[in-house]
């Protein structure tokens, strides 16, 4: 799925690329680039993107914490059965 | 990763080569990487019980056959049919090609497999545009193309000689593809990479165009400029190598931020041929960060440990089947 993802990013990014470039020249498309590069990155300012911050690498239990929630409870009390 | 970039360095030549416009030869990078993104996906399904190095040699080969074609296309057509095939072969190394060298070795060595792969990828991140461009430069595109589909023979000659029966690979459910995007922490890391991605792309596959007509920059300008974006991606890849174990929702920002700032500038200063190398420098930096920045989110978003997960209820074992499971 990452993958997929990323690859599909690539096709996206160069095809909206080639659109703008022909449009309205090679400095749309950098102002675009521009644009998105900074909303992507100051998406992770928010409570999802701080949680990545709460655990050290290689923390276990980060990945099925939502973010300003509590850590999973152990087996004997998990909510999903 | 030589055979994807090709068409960067030498887009102008190419589609002038193929009477195309700039933007319409744009679509030798994007066919390739749609298939990647449908093949990588499907493959990762479809081929999981298949032997792996059967898998691996045919990946291998449709990179070749797919050289060998856009080597010598007449038109556009041909080109993207060739550029789809690459993309097959490119997409399904991205899922098998890490899993088949981690199983050539012991279990103490797999550390040392991966970063035997991820040096090759690194390697054939910085060198393989300012590469291609300098092979389009001095002769013809089609001559890179031909270089291309060398490599590409010399892989497959060597996986026939060298790599034994590797086995085949366990079930996958595809509903386990989705778990990326079903935990919050993995899901905001996935939409910034992506969006990082998307705006890298929107520029970076008209880079050659752009710094000509930006800079006035020749073909052989260019190519030095490509080497220098290659460089700077090595040694933002280095650095978020150390930064990521203790800054990695900075790392990832950073590298976003760097190339927002340097396509920002780029966009409105033109002529400047210092400041334009040295913007371009910026955004190598930035762009080398962001897949380590990003693989090392997608990792610490996976559970490490058996005892972290001990729950073994249906939904649990759905979203963390045992083949993503790490061993306790």
């Amino acid at each position: 799925m990452f993958v997929s993802a990323l690859q599909g990013s690539l096709a996206a990014g160069s095809a909206a690329g080639g659109v703008i470039y022909e449009a309205v020249g090679p400095g749309g498309a950098l102002a675009v680039a521009a644009a998105v590069a900074a909303a992507g990155s100051l998406a992770l300012l928010g409570r999802a993107g701080a949680a990545i911050s709460l655990q050290s690498a290689g923390s276990a239990d980060l990945a099925n914490r939502s973010p300003g929630r509590a850590a999973r409870p152990k087996a004997a009390a998990c909510d999903h059965r | 990763m030589f055979s994807q970039v090709i068409p960067v360095g030498l887009l102008a030549d190419i589609s002038g080569h193929l009477r195309v416009s700039i933007g319409t030869g744009g679509l030798m990078v994007v066919v390739p990487a749609v298939a990647a993104a449908v093949a990588a996906r499907e493959l990762a399904l479809c081929s999981a019980r298949l032997e792996r190095r059967r898998v691996v040699f045919s990946l291998s080969a449709l990179v070749l056959v797919s050289d060998v074609i856009a080597g010598i296309a007449p038109d556009i057509g041909v080109m993207l049919a060739a550029r789809a095939v690459l993309g097959v072969g490119v997409g399904g190394f991205w899922v098998f090609g890490a899993g088949a060298a981690i199983s050539l070795v012991s279990e103490q060595a797999r550390g040392t497999a991966m970063a035997v792969v991820s040096s090759g990828i690194f390697i054939a991140t910085v060198a393989s545009l300012p590469t291609a461009s300098l092979i389009g430069t001095l002769t013809t595109w089609r001559a890179a193309f031909a270089v291309a589909a060398v490599f590409a023979a010399i892989a497959v000659a060597a996986q026939l000689v060298a790599v034994p029966r590797l086995g085949a690979g366990g079930r996958i459910r595809p509903r386990s593809l989705l778990t990326v995007v079903t935990l919050p922490v993995s899901r905001i890391g996935l939409v910034a990479a992506g969006a990082i991605f998307f705006a890298n792309f929107v520029a970076y596959t008209y880079i050659g165009p752009l710094l000509h007509t930006r800079a006035g920059l020749g073909a052989s300008a260019v190519t030095l400029v490509l080497l220098g974006f290659g460089l700077a991606g090595a040694a933002g890849n280095f650095t978020a190598g150390v930064t990521v174990r203790r800054h990695l929702r900075a790392s990832l920002m950073g590298s976003g931020l760097l190339i927002a700032v340097s396509a920002l500038l780029l966009a409105t200063v033109a002529g400047a041929r210092p400041l334009t190398i040295a913007l371009v420098a910026v955004w190598g930096l930035g762009f080398g960060a962001v897949p380590v920045a990003a693989q090392s989110w997608m990792g610490r978003c996976r559970p490490t440990s058996k005892e972290a997960w001990p729950c073994s209820c249906r939904r649990c074992k759905a979203r963390w089947p045992p083949a993503r499971r790490p061993a306790a």
